[in-house]
């Protein structure tokens, strides 16, 4: 069973699907759950800093989306509080600072007049992300504090130039400055904007609707308002004869973590970013155990380093400790909760498998992971998942392919939709973290 | 190891999933509890399985294969025989949720558990070859350097060889 940490006002622990294994000549694959859980203290919050990167290019025009941008700006503009900060920047072929934070302290009216305008601005009808995010981040480092939530948000239709230059401008922040990603249409690289946001432990959004972006800029705005810690980090130690077979992220979005492998020290490490208050943030490890003979055994230790308000570098610890038995009865069933998240993760795994062996041609490998991962949605009861997944499987018997328009936009809301993690009501949640 | 019913990957005991097609796998078939010798450094990973591409090995109908029996001479019921057809024996212990169905099945025969459920194949042919498919305990012949995984060799008339912590008399005809 896990050994529970709580240290000042964050809960961390590790819960293991099995707390009783055999004592088995083989190999034995276990998943471990390090979770973590900040509380919320009094009503407090972190002022934000936030660097606003709008794409003006010339697609932006379809759609009525610049208006709708100009709508979620505006909203978001009147949410700020006096001690917050904001810069907005324009890009195309160039980048253009439409507000600094100074003039949006001085006159909230004028940089409202000024985003209406965004469609007037003369810089061309390309898509350089990277001069934007430069703009925006040159904007955020003058009003940059740890006492602060910094944070790009990013938002585009087109795929870049120098998408290089993106995600290293996104990873160089990393600890400093996070940055969440907003895709509209279907033109833009989604990989790109995912692994810019995952960079950095921020959120990534799949935009169909155009008429949708004021209401994801407010969940995004709502989302910063809780966050509870900034620069999170994990550090596991696996015991011996503990081997890494793959790593998630496990809430409160899904995705796996790049090239994560422990060092020489049998040391792995994975970064978090910041860190939403009474909402869970964990990570999945999918661990292969070694023969043993019985006895209890520490699988590993987990340390959690983050920058609480006015209190930088917090560490909170947990142990993932199993039994190995020879004793068939004293294997009880995996635990509920655990399960849930390795049948998400194991659901999202398959829908990019599926991906991947359809975009290379192997489209009866790419039919069968998807109908597998339709019947794991159905098991877990998850209807939008399931009916977004079953779209994208008619789509692509259809067309043999994702090259279409149609299959492409199935294929970005299922990868969103399944991207978000769901958690089991508090309930059932407190029962399995009791058992 | 557990197969997948659909595509026949065989996945890690304790997954969840099919690795390859993302099949839902059979609650994990619980390994048979099988303690390690006590000298056993306990952080040696173990794979414990026979290579899946293993080829079946022809078996010529023209060719007189040989008779062959395998005699216990030690470590378990001494005296009890085997007699081995031809081609492939599986040496082992009966398991029927790892899929293990030994011709040479020494589930009775080996209390310790010191034989890996799918331990070594014997294959009976002009030849008789003896080949180790990845046991814990490994596999000894006269008394020799214990076998590699994966690397057959031949038995003659006489042969005494090692299974785990059962001995046996080889008889070759």
């Amino acid at each position: 069973m896990s050994v529970p940490h709580v240290s000042g006002s964050i809960g961390f622990h590790a819960l293991s699907s099995r707390d009783a294994i055999l004592s088995s000549a083989e190999n034995f694959v276990l998943y471990l759950l390090l979770e973590a859980q900040p509380h919320a203290v009094g009503g407090r919050r972190l002022p934000l800093n936030l660097g606003i990167v709008l794409d003006r290019s010339g697609s932006m025009y379809d759609e009525q989306r610049l208006d709708y941008v100009s709508e979620a700006v505006t909203y978001l503009i009147d949410q700020l509080g006096p001690e917050d900060r904001a810069a907005i920047v324009a890009f195309a072929d160039r980048a253009a600072v439409v507000a600094t934070s100074d003039q949006l302290q001085q006159d909230k009216a004028r940089v409202k007049r000024a985003i209406d305008d965004i469609d007037l601005l003369e810089i061309g009808g390309g898509t350089q992300m990277a001069l934007g995010m430069e703009a925006a981040l040159a904007e955020v480092e003058k009003n940059y504090s740890p006492d602060r939530l910094n944070r790009l948000l990013i938002l585009t239709d087109g795929q870049t130039y120098e998408e290089r230059k993106c995600l290293d401008l996104a990873r160089k922040q990393h600890g400093r400055i996070s940055c969440s990603t907003l895709g509209v249409g279907i033109e833009f690289n989604e990989k790109l904007l995912m692994e810019m946001a995952e960079a950095s432990g921020a959120n990534y959004h799949f935009i169909n609707d155009p008429a949708t972006i004021p209401g994801i800029f407010s969940s995004e705005l709502l989302g910063l308002r809780n966050v509870a810690l900034t620069n999170a980090r994990m550090e596991v130690r696996l015991s011996a004869g503990v081997e890494l077979k793959e790593a998630y992220r496990a809430s409160p979005q899904i995705y796996p973590f790049k090239n994560a492998l422990p060092n020489a020290e049998r040391l792995l490490s994975l970064a978090l970013g910041d860190v939403e208050a009474e909402t869970a943030t964990s990570v999945l490890l999918v661990l292969v155990l070694a023969p043993r003979n019985p006895g209890r055994v520490r699988l590993a230790q987990a340390s959690l380093y983050y920058d609480a308000p006015s209190a930088p570098g917090q560490c909170a610890k947990a142990d993932a400790v199993v039994t190995y038995t020879l004793d068939r009865g004293a294997v009880g069933k995996a635990n509920a909760y655990v399960m849930n998240l390795v049948d998400q993760v194991s659901i999202a795994k398959m829908q990019s498998q599926a991906e991947a062996a359809a975009a290379s041609g192997n489209m009866d490998k790419a039919t069968r992971l998807l109908g597998n991962a339709i019947s794991g949605t159905q098991r877990l009861g998850h209807t939008k998942a399931t009916q977004v997944l079953v779209s994208l499987q008619n789509e692509m018997k259809k067309t043999q392919s994702l090259e279409s328009r149609a299959a492409k936009t199935q294929l970005l809301t299922a990868q969103a939709t399944l991207r978000k993690t769901q958690m089991l009501d508090p309930e059932s949640v407190k029962d399995a973290l009791q058992e | 190891m557990i197969q997948c019913a659909e595509c026949g990957h065989d996945n890690m005991d304790g997954l969840e999933y099919c690795d390859a097609c993302g099949a839902k796998l059979p609650a994990t078939a619980a390994p048979t509890p099988e303690p390690l010798p006590v000298d056993a450094p306990p952080d040696v990973a173990v794979a414990v399985s026979a290579p899946a591409d293993t080829p079946p090995v022809p078996v010529s109908l023209n060719a007189v294969a040989l008779k062959a029996k395998l005699t216990i001479t030690r470590g378990g019921t001494v005296g009890k025989e085997f007699v081995l057809q031809t081609g492939d024996n599986l040496v082992g212990r009966w398991d029927p949720d790892s899929g293990a169905f030994p011709e040479v099945d020494l589930e009775l025969d080996d209390p310790e558990a010191r034989i890996s459920r799918k331990h070594a194949l014997l294959r009976v042919a002009e030849r008789l070859s003896l080949e180790d498919i990845g046991s814990l305990n490994g596999t000894f012949v006269n008394r020799g350097k214990r076998l590699d995984p994966g690397s057959p060799v031949t038995l003659t008339d006489g042969d005494e060889i090692i299974i785990g912590k059962t001995f046996f008399k080889v008889s070759v005809s």
